[in-house]
Formats: C-alpha cells, sequence, structure tokens
C-alpha cells in the first residue's frame, strides 16, 4: 500500500483566489490591495520588471509570507475555500536546492521521507517521478555530477512527488541555456497536461510566458499589482507551438503590456 | 606519497644536520643527544615505549571520543537555542582558556589515579574545537535549503538531524582533526601528574627519564607520542575523507 502524505487528501488542480491583498515587506510596499482568481487546473504565468512584486506575490500564495491586509484562498474545484493545510502546495525555486550529499533519487524522495513515508515506498514513488521528468538513468547520481538543467529536473520531480494540487514556481529555469529552458518548458506543460495540477509560473522572460500560460498576469513596478490579464490562446503546448501565429500574436501582447503597463483590465 | 617527497627530504636534512652538529661540537648526550643514539635508545627501550604507546593511545582514544560525542551534542544543543548559546557558550570559551596542566591536580582529586584522571585531560582540551566547529558548521548551514526544509514542513528535529548536521560534516570534520591532536597532548599532561610509575605511560616515562638524566629517551618518547598523534588525526582524516568525498569539495583532493 503506498501511505498518502501526510497532507494533499485529492488529487487534481484547486483554485486560488486573492482578495484585496497587501504586502509590505522591510519597510516597503510591495503589493497594494491586489485581487484575483484561477480556475482548478489553469496555468496562470505572473511576469513583470524586477521588483513588482511577482515572487512576493507567488510566496504569498504559498504561505511562505504573511500579507498585512486581504485574504488568500485555497479553492476546491466547485469553489468552495479550503481550510489551510488541506491541499497540497509544491514549490520549485530559482535555483535547484538539492541536498549536494542525497543522490538525485533521494533528493525526489525528501518531501516523502520527511512526511513520514516508508524508505522503499518514497523511493519507488520518486523513482516515477524521476521518469517522468527524463531522468530514469540519473537516479543514482550526485547533484554535482548533474547538469543544471538535469539538476532542475531533479528539483520539479521533486515538487511533484507529493502529487501538489498547487505547484508554484518562482523563475525555475532561468539560470539555463535558451535551449534546456524551452526543453524544461515543454516537460512542464506536458506534466500540466497529464497530471491535472493548477500552476503559477513566474519568469521575467515574456517568450516564456506566453508559452508556459493559459493566462498572463503583467505586473507593474512601484506596488501597482496586475497591470494587464491576458488570455493567451488555447491550442496544444508543444515545440511547434512557438512557430504558430497564436504564439507570435500572445507574445506581442505581453510584449506591449510589459512596455506601456498601461492595458488594465 | 609523491606529495610527501618535499617533507621527507627536509627532515632528512634536519637530522643530518642534527648529527653533524653533535659530533662536531660534542655538547654531551645529556644536554643534546644525536640522533643515532635517540635511535638506539629508543631500539634498547622498545618493550617499555611500546607498552607507553598501547596506555596512552588508548587513553587519547577514550579521551578524543568522549569530546567527539561531547563536542557535537553540545554544538547541536547550543544551535537550538540563542539563550543557551549565549549563556554557555562563553563558559565554554573559558574552559578552553584554563590551562589544562592547572587543572590537571584537580582533576586527580576527583578522579584519582590512573585511566579516568588522563581520559577527563584529554577530553577537557579536545572538546572545545568540535563544539565550536559544530556549532559554527550547523549556523553556516544554506538559508535557502532551510527555506526548503520550510516549505516541505520539516519538523525541528529533522531539520537538525536531516539538514543541519549533514551539511556541517566538513567543519564537524575539521574540529575532529583538531582534536585529535590536542587529545595526545591533555593525555601527557593528565599522565605527568595523574598515572602510576608502576605501568608508565608516554607522560609517566618522559618525567622517570627526565629525572634519570637520560635525555635519549625523554626524546625518544617525544617522539613516540607524536606517533600517537599523528595516527589519531590520521584515522580522523581518513574517516573524514570518506564521509565527504563524494560530495564536499574538502573531500576530493586527496
Amino acid at each position: 500500500m503506498v501511505t498518502a502524505p501526510a497532507r494533499g487528501s485529492f488529487i487534481g488542480g484547486i483554485g486560488w483566489r486573492l482578495e484585496e491583498v497587501s504586502i509590505v515587506l522591510g519597510g516597503r510596499r510591495i503589493v497594494e490591495q491586489c485581487s484575483t482568481q484561477a480556475a482548478a487546473g489553469s496555468a496562470t504565468v505572473l511576469v513583470g520588471p524586477s521588483g513588482c512584486g511577482k515572487t512576493t506575490l507567488l510566496r504569498a500564495l504559498g504561505e511562505l509570507i504573511k500579507v498585512q491586509a486581504g485574504h488568500i484562498s485555497h479553492r476546491s474545484a466547485n469553489g468552495a475555500e479550503l481550510a489551510r493545510g488541506a491541499c497540497h502546495v509544491s514549490f520549485c525555486f530559482q535555483e535547484p536546492r538539492l541536498l549536494p550529499w542525497l543522490s538525485a533519487l533521494d533528493n525526489a524522495a525528501l518531501p516523502l521521507s520527511l512526511a513520514g513515508v516508508p524508505r522503499e515506498d518514497a523511493r519507488a514513488r520518486a523513482a516515477v517521478e524521476l521518469s517522468r521528468t527524463g531522468l530514469a538513468d540519473a537516479k543514482e547520481l550526485l547533484p554535482r555530477a548533474l547538469s543544471g538543467g538535469m539538476q532542475m529536473r531533479v528539483a520539479l520531480a521533486r515538487a511533484l512527488v507529493t502529487t501538489p494540487n498547487l505547484l508554484l514556481l518562482d523563475e525555475p529555469f532561468a539560470a539555463l541555456d535558451e535551449l534546456r529552458r524551452m526543453q524544461l518548458d515543454e516537460a512542464l506543460r506536458a506534466l500540466h497536461a497529464e497530471l491535472g495540477f493548477t500552476m503559477v509560473f513566474v519568469t521575467h522572460s515574456s517568450a516564456e510566458a506566453a508559452f508556459i500560460g493559459d493566462r498572463v498576469l503583467v505586473m507593474g513596478t512601484n506596488a501597482r499589482g496586475i497591470v494587464a490579464d491576458l488570455a493567451m490562446s488555447a491550442s496544444a503546448r508543444n515545440a511547434a507551438h512557438r512557430t504558430r501565429e497564436e504564439f507570435a500574436h500572445d507574445l506581442a501582447r505581453i510584449e506591449r503590456a510589459l512596455h506601456s503597463q498601461a492595458e488594465v483590465p | 606519497m609523491r606529495a610527501l617527497w618535499p617533507t621527507l627530504v627536509l627532515a632528512a636534512l634536519l637530522f643530518a644536520g642534527w648529527e653533524a652538529a653533535v659530533w662536531l661540537f660534542e655538547p654531551g648526550d645529556y644536554v643534546l643527544p644525536a640522533p643515532s643514539t635517540v635511535t638506539s635508545e629508543a631500539w634498547r627501550s622498545k618493550g617499555l615505549l611500546f607498552a607507553a604507546l598501547a596506555r596512552t593511545s588508548l587513553a587519547a582514544t577514550l579521551g578524543f571520543l568522549i569530546a567527539a560525542l561531547v563536542g557535537i551534542s553540545a554544538g547541536a544543543l547550543l544551535s537550538l537555542s540563542s539563550f543557551l548559546r549565549r549563556g554557555l557558550y562563553p563558559l565554554a570559551t573559558l574552559l578552553q582558556m584554563v590551562p589544562i596542566i592547572a587543572i590537571a591536580p584537580v582533576l586527580v582529586i576527583w578522579c584519582g589515579y590512573g585511566l579516568p584522571t588522563v581520559v577527563a585531560a584529554a577530553a577537557i582540551v579536545a572538546v572545545f574545537p568540535v563544539l565550536a566547529n559544530t556549532l559554527d558548521g550547523i549556523r553556516s548551514t544554506d538559508h535557502r535549503l532551510h527555506e526548503l526544509f520550510t516549505v516541505l514542513r520539516a519538523t525541528r528535529a529533522q531539520r537538525l538531524l536531516r539538514l543541519e548536521l549533514p551539511a556541517a560534516r566538513p567543519q564537524i570534520i575539521t574540529g575532529l582533526r583538531i582534536a585529535a591532536g590536542l587529545a595526545v597532548i591533555g593525555c601527557v599532561v593528565g599522565e605527568f601528574v595523574g598515572s602510576f610509575v608502576s605501568d608508565p605511560p608516554i607522560g609517566t616515562v618522559i618525567q622517570t627519564a627526565m629525572r634519570e638524566g637520560r635525555t635519549a629517551l625523554v626524546l625518544a618518547a617525544v617522539a613516540t607520542s607524536c606517533c600517537a598523534g599523528f595516527a589519531l588525526f590520521a584515522a580522523v582524516s581518513l574517516v573524514g575523507h570518506f564521509m565527504l568525498r563524494r560530495w564536499h569539495e574538502s573531500g576530493m583532493r586527496s
């Protein structure tokens, strides 16, 4: 029997909602009266210049930081508010953040083993996630033997091993070269289609935003919050998508919003 | 082995110079015996020196193990509470300032003559570097990994046992290496005041030989204690190397 993790009692995505959220960090207003929401299973991208508060908002969604005012809630597929800790949230950071003394497999199994899942169960489930992210042959390698892209794949497997309802990604592939980043973007969209989790993805690349998001929220500086709320085209996100006309169109809309920061919904 | 040759050449030159100086100036065996005299004295007293080496090594190893256990546990404990850290760390520093030769007589009063006093002296001088390095290693754990453990809702015990202590291993091993050398020093000092002359360890051999004016035997015994210290140091380094070589920079250089 596979033991379920301590939290995360159901499979699939959850919705989330921000109501009049304000966040102050170190005496500086980062986010002011920000409201928006997303449906279960959605893929939302936060994009904007440095210092616009996109990472802060993501961390608040993951309950890593407190909000000074307003309300952040996680919602079931039918819209009911979920109690704190009732759903499973996973985080992917800007860096892989792997423990250097553990193999790829043990790193991917870490969330389960910290939650008390027996070692062999945890490793078996981690092995499944590592094959999903394309690392079936590198399970026993230590992080230092892996390339940056492969380390990030381990981090992705570690985020998926707890079958998250909500996956939060903070510029996860920003340190990789263009080609690797595009490959990982494609892998992530494929996993999203396969597993049905809700994701929120932070990036400063408009091309990545257009590819990952069903919806792209453009954020402005000086705590202006969300300045544009753009729905992306609905076509399938594979490598070919980047050559489609819809993609070019989506990209242009994001670029325009970023440059003018005036396209308020 | 290739890395050792400068040391070997230098040592050979030093001993040759020493031998030549003794031959030239004839200071007398009581003041400065030649290396050859020390070697032949060591050979003649090999039974005595081996027995002394065994006794001192046992005591030093026991003292080292106690220091390792206490130092790592205390370091971990102090890392958990800033109250304990601020309260106890200065006291631990003070403990390090107390000259071991000065408290050795008190140890004899508390522990009696023989092994316990010697082991206690070894443990007291060896514990501080282990504690300080453990604490330092734990406190310099990558804050980004701490945040990962926060996201994964790790308990405080999990954070200590699965993140902080494993991450502190390089510093802990540095502390243990320093402690290995210090344990032998503490032992010999403890033996000066707290050992039986009937079963002499190295410290006692040195004292007896000094009283009898046998400088060559004193130097042979000093060399023997160096061997004990070096063996303990090498053993710790070897264990550290195998513990770290797969993932930490310090363990990869062979």
